[in-house]
């Protein structure tokens, strides 16, 4: 059989392992991007709405942490959950934990940088029509993401996407554990690595579907924005 | 005499280095129909802007009411600015024009349901858009939506209404609705109207003063 009727028997065929890779990996990608949607969207409001001393050096670093190496970020996280780090004690290396932490890390400031973009598009006069009408902070607040509720969406799948895709975190904080954390990403590191095609042809063709449904929702939303 | 609605002495205004208004006095009474005329740059929408505590002062004062603008916040919907192209919030035109009655909400407490609706019905069929509640707000046309801004300021019962070229948007069918609805709202109550135009036969025609604005200092 070749490796690509394999793929295609794994996958359709309800193989257990495949099967629980792929929910492995959407589970802590949504759990991160959860994670790190709430608290990013908040600082991409506070960047885009506020007015505060190096505002714009810190859009910049922003905007550079989205483009960090995922190594870099798992050794950063690494060190602090690591037995002789500042949260160690916490057991959460080589746990799903662990790696939902590293993909938190990972997705914020790519939730951040898209919140920002998307709320400093909105037209002045928007702003402006909220203060005539009377608008206090609050309602101010809920209005403007209202408004923005598809840029913010789009950030939060953005994020999504960037984490089921990444493999540098998954790799060095969940340790590649099987039916534990190993992902989608991992799973195809190893497989390759071993020579067992099939599997990494499966799991492959499943991150693609994921990318490309992520792709379409994003597309989908920025349809219905403009 | 009467002490006037709105006092503003000694007014510049400035974006970035550029002077956009410098303006001695300008003054405006309860019930006073208001028409500022002056060539492209001379800072009527600034003016507008001003009144309305939209941008804020280089130099001199606004008082509302005998009140700083500054210190005028609570009551900020008790004059308000539309927009020349107005923007209308997403969702229906039932969201926009009940958004600033849910917003002054907090001071006289959040009107009910059903009044709510029926101060919304009123509005939106003072400007010719009965029914027009479920319409998606984007979708409506340049004139439509002018009509759906002036719907959104009156439905406040404002005392000072400051529309920026309100005819300018607005197509031959909706320009005689928006000047009924004005002329409407003044008649029913103290309702005071600046509006900027270009249109020198319209300000005279409808306003009680005619003010000129010098071109800004450049």
């Amino acid at each position: 059989m070749s490796p690509f009727l394999g793929a295609f028997d794994l996958i359709f065929g309800g193989d257990a392992e495949t099967w629980s890779i792929a929910l492995t990996t959407l589970r802590f990608s949504a759990w991160s991007t959860l994670f790190a949607a709430l608290p990013g969207t908040a600082l991409g409001f506070a960047l885009a709405l506020g007015r505060f001393p190096f505002r714009r050096a810190l859009v910049s670093v922003v905007g550079a942490l989205t483009a960090l190496p995922t190594v870099v970020i798992g050794l950063a996280v690494y060190s602090l959950i690591s037995r002789s780090g500042p949260l160690g004690d916490l057991g959460w290396l080589f746990e799903p934990e662990g790696v939902i932490l590293g993909q938190a890390v990972l997705a914020l400031p790519v939730v951040v940088y898209a919140a920002y973009s998307g709320l400093s598009k909105l037209d002045p006069r928007f702003g402006e029509t909220l203060t005539t009408l009377g608008a206090g902070p609050w309602r101010r607040l809920a209005a403007t993401a209202f408004e923005s509720r598809l840029a913010l969406a789009s950030a939060a799948v953005g994020a999504f996407g960037r984490v089921t895709g990444e493999v540098g975190v998954s790799m060095m904080l969940g340790g590649n554990i099987r039916f534990h954390t190993r992902t989608m990403t991992t799973a195809i590191a190893l497989d390759a690595s071993k020579g067992d095609f099939e599997r990494a042809l499966s799991l492959g063709m499943l991150l693609l579907a994921v990318a490309l449904a992520v792709n379409a929702a994003v597309h989908a939303l920025v349809r219905r924005d403009a | 005499m009467l002490e006037p609605l709105v006092d503003a002495r000694g007014l510049e205004i400035r974006y970035g280095e550029r002077v956009a208004l410098a303006l001695d006095r300008f003054e405006v009474r309860r019930g006073e129909l208001v028409a500022l005329l002056g060539a492209n740059g001379s800072g009527k929408t600034t003016l507008l802007k001003a009144l309305g505590g939209l941008v804020p002062l280089a130099r001199g004062s606004v008082e509302f009411d005998g009140h700083p603008l500054s210190e005028d916040a609570p009551r900020r919907a008790r004059r308000v600015y539309v927009h020349q192209a107005p923007y209308l919030l997403a969702g229906s035109v039932f969201r926009n024009v009940a958004f600033g009655l849910r917003a002054s909400a907090r001071d006289g407490g959040r009107p009910a349901r059903e009044e709510l609706r029926a101060r919304v019905a009123d509005a939106l069929r003072a400007v010719g858009l009965a029914g027009f509640e479920r319409r998606a707000a984007r979708e409506l046309s340049g004139g439509e939506s002018q009509r759906v801004a002036l719907a959104r300021a009156l439905v406040l019962e404002p005392e000072l209404l400051l529309l920026d070229e309100p005819t300018a948007a607005a197509d031959a069918a909706s320009r005689p609705l928006v000047l009924d609805a004005v002329r409407a709202s003044r008649a029913r109550s103290t309702l005071a109207v600046v509006f900027s135009t270009h249109d020198e036969p319209l300000a005279r025609e409808l306003a009680d003063r005619v003010v000129r604005l010098p071109e800004a200092a450049k």
